[in-house]
């Protein structure tokens, strides 16, 4: 950097992403909040520990080859050609866009580099999006999953599945947004009908809680704290804001970029294409207050699905909320959040799916229906600004959701529970889960206060 | 073994990106942290075998545990 404009615009958009990993941790404080106030005080300890584990977990697998995976299989391989090296290949080495040049663990990209200003927080941002995919199938299998368990699907999902899904379709050049036209600017697909569909996926396999369905019918556990899962739900939505921020390029001449011979500074969404931060905001509001004013009246004023229903009315918004009018994402939030409480007690009655904290419905099923939704509002919108880009379709919307909710979700899910369930090494014995997961804990504890009391007289 | 970074004038000059100790040696670092996420895995689900047989073999009821709550 040897002139102060240009410095200017690197580090103010290295600490803009700087800002936005902070604010999405806040994401994964809420989800421990949340988890630990759904489940039963003999479980508290266990089930605050799986989710927090995840977080190294997800972390250093993301280092060795999340980010690379992000970089490499921007088409397909062979479902598209991609706009930087002409490949349709692995993309490893692309003219500064290739795996090996930005996500090799061993690279100089991937380190404090004098050189480089934006690399690492753009891994970091991408990286908070992990946790909080690995964070949403977390919810959903509480209370008798083995935590060494989780620990490998929390990795399949957070630094592979969900990456690969977010290297063909929430990347400028990946195949699904050339030759489907698809758009999912917030993530109702790339983060939360893949993670919802992959919960359903564990969740078939690893079956309910004991005592959830008596003589088929499915009894209510929970929450037992509805402070901590309402602290938790609203720190969640704060944390979205910086989820928001984070899929933005907060300062880009997309003029130049595309190629259109004017210079036209814009913020720009994960596409490259323009949108402004201030409708941005105003849609994720409008698309929280619709989806909360929905909920509260399906769930009949039930506080837990009301909050969960302000999450999975901006969840259902969020694939076009960069071009949505607020009213538009205000309905399209209503509509998500009616259809997803109604289907996931269908499933749950039907199917006998013990989803504890309604993740699939309010991450997986809002999310598809809002990329099916946008597949619609949206026609016709070109899915970028570069040329030969297919436009947005219903389609190729509905190609988009099934790849998202059932190729790399569900499927990956349900194959890899099995394999853990085959080898005994998914779900906790039955013993532990009537005793509790943390009785040893507590007894110890017990013992503890025991001896200190004995020793005080 | 020398430091990467000897004068900051020097790095500034030459337009020296990488800065932390060690350069060249990155691909052992990265097999020593690959061994211990793997190893992280073997001794949690260990562990976690052992806690589970413990409680199997005690086999407490579901209301057990709430003699063990305590009021610290």
């Amino acid at each position: 950097m040897d002139n102060e404009l240009s410095a200017l615009v690197t580090i103010f958009t290295e600490f803009y992403y700087w800002i936005t990993v902070v604010l999405m941790f806040l994401i994964h404080v809420g989800f421990c909040m949340y988890e630990v106030g759904v489940s039963r005080y003999k479980n508290h300890q266990h089930t605050l520990m799986k989710n927090t584990m995840l977080i190294p977990l997800v972390t250093i697998t993301w280092f060795f080859f999340g980010w690379w995976i992000y970089w490499a299989f921007i088409n397909g391989p062979g479902l598209g050609t991609s706009i930087i090296s002409g490949e349709s290949g692995m993309n490893l080495v692309a003219d500064g866009w290739g795996a090996n040049e930005l996500g090799n663990p061993t690279g100089p990209a991937m380190a404090i580099n004098m050189g480089d200003h934006i690399s690492g927080v753009f891994w970091a941002a991408f990286l908070l999006f992990s946790w909080t995919a690995a964070s949403i199938v977390s919810g959903a299998v509480i209370e008798r999953i083995r935590i060494s368990a989780f620990g490998v699907l929390a990795i399949a999902i957070g630094s592979v599945f969900w990456t690969i899904d977010a290297s063909w379709g929430w990347h400028f050049d990946g195949w699904m947004v050339k030759v489907l036209g698809y758009h999912d600017a917030y993530a109702s697909g790339v983060i939360h009908a893949v993670c919802g569909g992959f919960a359903l996926g564990v969740l078939v396999v690893l079956g309910p809680r004991i005592g959830k369905f008596v003589n088929g019918i499915p009894q209510n556990i929970g929450p037992r704290n509805p402070w901590l899962v309402t602290l938790g739900l609203f720190l969640i939505y704060t944390g979205f804001w910086g989820f928001y921020a984070a899929c933005n390029i907060p300062i880009f001449d997309a003029g130049a970029d595309s190629g259109a011979g004017v210079t036209y500074f814009t913020a720009a969404n994960i596409y490259a294409s323009p949108t402004t931060l201030s409708g941005v905001t105003m849609n994720f509001l409008m698309s929280l207050a619709g989806g909360l004013l929905a909920g509260y009246v399906v769930a009949k004023g039930d506080p837990f699905w009301t909050y969960s229903s302000g999450l999975a009315g901006i969840i259902c918004a969020s694939a076009g909320n960069d071009l949505y009018h607020p009213l538009q994402s205000m309905v399209i939030a209503m509509v998500g959040v009616v259809i997803m409480y109604k289907l996931h007690y269908w499933v749950e009655r039907r199917f006998k799916i013990d989803d504890a904290v309604g993740a699939v419905a309010v991450h997986g099923y809002a999310g598809v229906v809002g990329l099916l939704i946008c597949g619609f509002v949206l026609w016709g919108y070109p899915s970028s600004t570069y040329e030969g880009y297919a436009a947005i379709t219903p389609w190729g919307m509905l190609a988009g959701a099934i790849i998202m909710f059932g190729v790399l979700g569900f499927l990956p899910g349900y194959v890899i529970a099995l394999i853990l369930n085959s080898a005994g090494q998914l779900r906790i014995p039955r013993e532990v889960e009537i005793a509790g997961q943390d009785y040893l804990a507590m007894e110890a504890a017990k013992k503890d206060e025991d001896t200190v009391a004995s020793a005080e007289q | 073994m020398e430091p990467t970074v000897t004068s900051w004038v020097d790095v500034m000059v030459s337009g020296q990106g990488q800065v932390y100790p060690y350069v060249g040696t990155e691909i052992w670092w990265l097999i020593l942290a690959i061994v211990i996420w793997l190893g992280w895995h073997v001794i949690t689900g260990i562990s976690e075998t052992e806690e589970h047989e413990e409680v199997c073999n005690r086999a407490p009821g579901p209301n057990d545990h709430k003699n063990n709550i305590t009021n610290w």
